[in-house]
């Protein structure tokens, strides 16, 4: 899509790292490493909750870099750098989960059902506050928590999460990373946000909720 | 745009604007009308305490570290990629110019063939003629002289010219 020479220059004047990805259009590898140096824990922690394994959240983190070094050439600044990079992050993230799922689908086929099946939150909460008279959980079980009340979301409701909490994007960034309307996007995070909430009831409930980071 | 798979879900449209109030999305007017609401509302209250509770156990994710490999590896996984790129047009470009070489040498070959054709078809043409009136021309002061052209056909059927005209032509190529 052709962008305006007044919004190419607002971002280059806005974004250093639109800045950046310009000097990588002229083929400056200082300024990839740079930009991979900047975002590589940011993509990862996303992917992360999309695949099963960190090493795949790894490998996706690289395509990411693979793309955007192949399109540098063609790059224009029509938006700030992370929603860009963001944008071919979400088309990665769904051709990758769309191959695991037909891979579950096979696996599944072929007769997974004797697999144990993984606890539940609800057992996991009682599980631990249970065993622990103070009712602390610690970090690490607290995180699991958290990362499964997440793992049950859907693929779009787990992005939409990570780009507004973990990147602090605006619904209309979202909405342009994920190619959606504002309104989908308020009406994903609001599903998103309720069915956490949902997951997460338990665990709040049972009064073990961790101390607030923030 | 791609459809939801999760539209059947139940889904309370105040639960939106909720979320969109705790991340700064309404208007001032938006925001106001939630805030009335939330003052009068133990209940709803409750429900964006419990959102906000739930959004903030994200916290609680831990920050893995990317180690200094994984930038290496992408750098050189890149540098790699760019590489076979840049094999792959090279070698894109040599067999384009090999084919080219090709095309404009048959090409060439073609032209020359049909060259000599036009060229041989347009230098035989006259000799050809000059072969077969040589006979005639050999003899031109005899046949002006004689005036009956039977009595002349006659004559050549029985050979008589035949011989002088061999003579008169030099070998042919």
């Amino acid at each position: 899509m052709a962008v305006s020479e007044s919004t190419a220059q607002r971002f280059r004047l806005q974004d250093p790292d639109v800045r950046l990805m310009l000097q990588v259009r002229d083929d400056d590898v200082t300024a990839f490493e740079e930009l991979v140096r900047r975002y590589q824990q940011r993509l990862i922690a996303v992917f992360d909750h999309l695949v099963p394994t960190r090493e795949q959240a790894e490998d996706l983190s690289q395509e990411v870099f693979l793309r955007v070094f192949r399109a540098r050439k063609r790059y224009e600044p029509g938006a700030k750098f992370s929603t860009w990079l963001f944008t071919i992050a979400n088309n990665v993230a769904s051709n990758a989960v769309r191959t695991l799922s037909r891979r579950k689908e096979v696996h599944v086929t072929g007769g997974s059902d004797k697999s144990i099946p993984s606890p539940t939150l609800e057992h996991m909460a009682t599980e631990a506050s249970g065993l622990m008279p103070t009712r602390q959980v610690d970090q690490m079980e607290r995180a699991e928590i958290v990362r499964s009340a997440i793992d049950s979301l859907n693929e779009r409701q787990k992005m939409a999460i990570m780009l507004c909490k973990f990147e602090g994007m605006s619904y209309a960034e979202i909405a342009e990373t994920m190619d959606l309307t504002v309104k989908a996007v308020k009406s994903l995070l609001s599903r998103a946000r309720v069915n956490l909430k949902a997951n997460l009831e338990p665990y709040m409930q049972d009064g073990a909720a961790p101390p607030r980071n923030n | 745009m791609s459809g939801f798979d999760d539209t059947s879900m139940k889904f309370d449209s105040v639960d939106e604007e909720l979320v969109a109030y705790l991340d700064g999305e309404l208007n001032s007017d938006e925001a106001a009308q939630i805030e009335a609401r939330l003052a009068h509302d133990p209940s709803l209250r409750g429900r964006l305490q419990q959102l906000q509770r739930a959004w903030d156990m994200l916290d609680d994710l831990p920050q893995q570290e990317v180690q200094e490999p994984f930038t290496r590896t992408t750098m050189a996984m890149v540098v790699t990629d760019t590489a076979d790129s840049n094999q792959q047009a090279k070698a894109k470009w040599r067999s384009g110019r090999l084919l080219f070489a090709l095309v404009t040498t048959t090409s060439c070959i073609i032209a020359m063939l049909v060259s000599y054709q036009v060229v041989a078809g347009i230098l035989s043409g006259p000799n050809d003629r000059l072969k077969e009136d040589m006979p005639v021309i050999t003899d031109l002061d005899a046949f002006r002289n004689a005036d009956n052209i039977d009595f002349l056909r006659q004559l050549a059927e029985e050979g008589l010219f035949a011989e002088e005209a061999d003579d008169a032509i030099p070998n042919s190529p």
